[in-house]
């Protein structure tokens, strides 16, 4: 069984990446006592050199779940399968323990969405920098405090050294989350994945850590997984998008694509219920009926049909394949392939 | 950090004072008269009378209250009825082998507990948690005294291998310390037993919190995981339960020492309850109160000084 | 297909209820013990109050299934009717406990104001002491014997279930169901029984379940150093303090009742234990 992804050097617009990572085939499974639960159900991705890439999905979309399970880092009781799980020449899915350990944090670093539970609460922010460089940089006592003074300002810390000797609960949200970004390049990775890291802030805040990611990406040239719910985000900000339901990918392309054409009736439909702010006051809402997919076990069809305003009998007798749609752009829907109503 | 170490010491005053006079109510409501008893059954009344003006006992209370208090501030405590020595003297020799005896099993019990707790959270779910687990219940479901007969059983009668009560000869050490061990184990065993359970629960509550999944994220090694990050904040809770425990040893003490006729201070207390020795009790539910005062006040201020937070927002208030 | 190894744990599968093992266990112990202590004193094969000076300190034989004691009284006997006033006295303590924390607790936190900080503050000062140091003085007080070890227990364990309440209370007061509640007129005690106490109750109901064992230790310690039921009256405590003079004699004297003693608790803790995880749901160990 092949998924058929975006090629990368096949990107719109010319440009020619390299793949930094190709996963294949990645499921999140937790066995229970009658049935498995599925997080993660078959999904691939590809996030090239330098790439901003999002996975954008509602919660429960498993999207939190593939940045955990690329880290090898899913919760007790999960069990992780991959055809490859390859970065940089090496499968990651193959790796001792031991050895992905030396991966986190130098090759490949995560940040998180909470950054006041995310950040041990007894230790300052110096001692969380520094810690990693110390394990990554081999940098230590001065060196690393100074190194550490670099990068806050590097993420436009305004008082650095204050910052530094603080503790977590000190800090505003939108400076904590700062100090958590300036954790991801102390190892110098070549990728950062970041588990929505604006979700938890005020939406100007928010604007400001998204400038901030990008100056940042740009300043040490990593790519980076950005795992967000939020759509508005993924316009301004990412090259390729991948959307998440219920554990699979739905539709996945460059932002350009999927959001001037979207195929997938999900996305159709999550972009809808998107106002702009120039949109007539009396514009209606329009949510998607149903709730979202609760956790579920093994699944034929596709994910949304529930919910779904084109659904045919199809759609839940067989799980429909990521098709191309266009050069950068494919869907998982049995009515896709040529242009759908 | 020292004004949230002040506030506390604050707060503490009236605590002290609500103390003393619960132990002082105690004392004065206790059955027997304390002038008839020193004296003895063939006392006259006349006798007695004298003695209870002398001990001014048919004073108002509140005098009374202020003599004690001046009494106990001065280390004026009286005398033993039993062997009219000063209580002072009586107590202080007692509470010197009760220390010890306290000392070796909180040392048991920290070393033994914290590491048990450790073990049994990183193992959770498997087998030897739950061996763990059913041995801190098993050793919590026996009395102290019990625990400490059935070592006396085993060790001393069956295997002669320790001693089965007394302190050891006087200038013995080796002899004093062998005397210790098995109170030790019965008193210290309990203790490790909480702290076990305490430190596993604190470490489970940390092992799932966002922060641990930043230090893994982050490529630490396991060590420093576990060392800088899980068990550091699973300490700060446990050093609060630790104190606590510390002065309850001291109350474990009472049964284990009678179980060993070990000559500590809880022995002492309960003779002279049936003794009927005033002083000597009262000297030392005086002395057990401000252990235990002080052991939780300890407790509060470590945590308070070990976990940045608290420091830091009491300090601002 | 490659598959990255995590751990990953047997799902717990005990009966076909899924009850928790140590519900079972512990009520099926606890329950032979209660049986035991309700039956016992019809059942025993002797008075146990009768002497056998001639049969004195045996080991078990024929006659006398456990043994005898250092005057001849036959120690199965003596310990089947020595359990019944000692799950009563444990099962009193902490009633009384319970009840008077309640009271306390939630009285302060209804009242407030002065008699609230002053009722407290008592509490976290009798907190500071252990159950048994307190117990100790209240028993000096009030002096030795069964009731009294029953009140002093007692007594020694309402500071927590004050604390218990009070906390409880406070947070439900603030809740908006109880402003409704008073805007519409509700008295104090309507809303005391509708919007506070059935919040209370599990958490009463697992405060219980750890005091008992607790109070039974604390019972068998006292009876033990000689304050509780007075000889000839037959209690474990007190049994337990006679075998110790004769520990290197007769060693089964002590082992029996230490048996009982370690049964009765272990079975109420683990009893407990199993209660409370399965009453709170945060506390779950296994993957469910």
């Amino acid at each position: 069984m092949t998924s058929v992804g975006l090629r990368p050097n096949e990107l719109a617009g010319g440009a020619v990446l390299e793949p930094l990572i190709d996963v294949r085939n990645l499921s999140v499974r937790f066995p229970r006592v009658n049935e498995e639960l599925v997080a993660v159900d078959e999904v691939s991705f590809v996030v090239g050199r330098r790439e901003m890439v999002a996975i954008v999905g509602e919660s429960g979309s498993g999207k939190s779940m593939t940045g955990l399970a690329t880290m090898r880092l899913t919760p007790f009781g999960s069990a992780v399968t991959a055809d490859q799980v390859l970065f940089d020449g090496i499968d990651l899915s193959k790796l001792g323990e031991r050895q992905m350990r030396d991966v986190r944090g130098r090759r490949i670093a995560m940040i998180f969405q909470n950054p006041m539970s995310a950040l041990n609460p007894v230790l300052t922010i110096e001692r969380q920098i520094t810690e990693s460089l110390e394990r990554h940089a081999d940098l230590g006592g001065a060196a690393a405090r100074a190194r550490a003074l670099e990068l806050l300002e590097l993420v436009e810390v305004a008082a650095p050294q204050r910052v530094l000797a603080g503790y977590p609960h000190q800090l505003s949200g939108g400076m904590r989350q700062r100090g958590m970004i300036a954790i991801g390049p102390t190892g110098d990775p070549d990728l950062l994945i970041a588990d929505e890291p604006t979700t938890a802030l005020d939406v100007t805040v928010q604007a400001q850590i998204l400038d901030l990611l990008a100056k940042v990406q740009a300043a040490t040239s990593m790519a980076v997984l950005f795992i967000t719910h939020d759509l508005g985000i993924v316009a301004g900000v990412a090259h390729r998008v991948y959307v998440m339901y219920s554990g699979r990918i739905l539709e996945q392309g460059t932002v350009l694509d999927v959001f001037t054409d979207p195929v997938q009736p999900y996305t159709r439909a999550l972009l809808n219920t998107v106002r702009q702010l120039g949109d007539p006051a009396t514009t209606r809402l329009s949510p998607i009926p149903g709730q979202p997919p609760a956790t579920r076990g093994d699944l034929v069809g596709c994910p949304f049909s529930p919910r779904c305003p084109v659904v045919v009998d199809r759609c839940t007798l067989v799980t429909p394949e990521l098709r191309l749609v266009a050069p950068a752009h494919s869907a998982a829907c049995h009515l896709a392939g040529g242009k759908t109503p | 950090m020292g004004r949230y170490t002040l506030r506390r010491l604050l707060q503490f005053a009236p605590t002290l004072f609500l103390a003393s006079v619960l132990v002082f109510l105690v004392i004065v409501s206790a059955p027997g008269d304390p002038a008839r008893i020193k004296l003895g059954m063939e006392a006259t009344d006349e006798q007695i009378a004298i003695e209870r003006a002398r001990l001014g006992l048919d004073d108002p209370l509140p005098v009374r209250y202020l003599t004690w208090v001046s009494d106990v501030a001065r280390f004026d405590l009286g005398r033993s009825f039993q062997s009219n020595r000063p209580v002072t003297d009586v107590i202080t020799t007692a509470f010197g082998y009760t220390a010890r005896l306290a000392a070796a099993a909180g040392v048991l019990g920290i070393v033994l507990g914290l590491s048990l707790g450790i073990v049994a959270a990183l193992n959770r779910g498997k087998r030897l948690d739950n061996a763990i687990s059913a041995w801190a219940a098993a050793v919590l479901s026996v009395p102290s005294f019990v625990s400490g007969m059935l070592l006396i059983l085993v060790f001393a009668v069956a295997l002669r291998w320790l001693p089965p009560s007394g302190a050891g000869e006087p200038d013995d050490f080796a002899s004093q310390m062998r005397a210790l061990v098995l109170p030790a184990l019965a008193l210290g065993f309990p203790f490790a037993a909480i702290l076990a359970r305490f430190m596993r629960g604190a470490l489970i509550e940390v092992l799932g919190q966002d922060y641990v999944l930043t230090a893994r994220a982050k490529g630490l090694r396991p060590a420093t995981i576990i060392g800088h990050h899980e068990v550091r904040n699973a300490l700060i809770p446990t050093v609060t339960v630790m104190g606590i425990g510390l002065g309850s040893l001291l109350a474990g003490a009472v049964v284990v020492e009678t179980v060993f006729s070990y000559p500590g201070l809880g022995r002492l207390v309960v003779s002279s309850i049936f003794n009927r020795d005033y002083p000597v009790v009262q000297a030392g539910l005086i002395l057990g109160s401000a252990v235990f005062l002080g052991m939780s006040l300890l407790a509060d201020l470590a945590y308070g000084l070990l976990d940045p937070r608290i420091a830091l927002a009491r300090a601002q208030e | 297909m490659s598959s990255i190894a995590t751990s990953v744990p047997k799902p717990a599968r005990i009966t076909g209820l899924e009850l928790d093992a140590r519900i079972v266990i512990g009520g099926s112990l606890l329950a032979i013990v209660v049986l035991a202590a309700v039956v016992g004193p019809q059942v025993v094969p002797h008075d146990p109050l009768e002497l056998n000076l001639d049969r004195r300190l045996e080991g078990p034989s024929a006659a006398f299934l456990l043994g005898t004691d250092e005057i001849g009284r036959d120690i199965l006997s003596r310990l089947l009717t020595g359990l019944r006033p000692a799950l009563l006295a444990g099962v009193a303590a902490v009633l009384v406990a319970a009840v008077a924390g309640t009271l306390i607790g939630l009285s302060a936190a209804f009242i407030g104001g002065l008699y609230e900080t002053v009722s407290m503050r008592i509490v976290d000062l009798l907190l500071a002491w252990p159950a048994v140091f307190l117990a100790l003085g209240i028993v000096l007080l009030i002096g030795p014997g069964p009731l009294n070890v029953i009140l002093a227990i007692g007594i020694a364990e309402t500071p927590v279930f004050a604390r218990l309440t009070r906390s409880i209370a406070l947070g439900q007061l603030q809740g908006e169901h109880v402003e409704a509640a008073r805007s519409m007129g509700a008295s104090g005690a309507r809303i005391m029984r509708l919007h506070i106490l059935p919040f209370a109750v599990v958490p009463l109901v697992v405060q219980l379940a750890i005091a008992a064992p607790i109070a039974f230790i604390s019972e068998a310690s006292l009876s033990f150093l000689g304050l509780g039921s007075q000889p000839p009256q037959a209690s474990l405590g007190s049994m337990l303090s006679g075998a110790q003079e004769y520990l290197a004699i007769a060693p089964t004297y002590t082992i029996f009742p230490a048996v009982v003693i370690a049964i009765l608790v272990l079975s109420l803790t683990v009893l407990a234990d199993g209660v409370q995880d399965a009453l709170d749901p945060r506390h779950i160990r296994k993957a469910r």
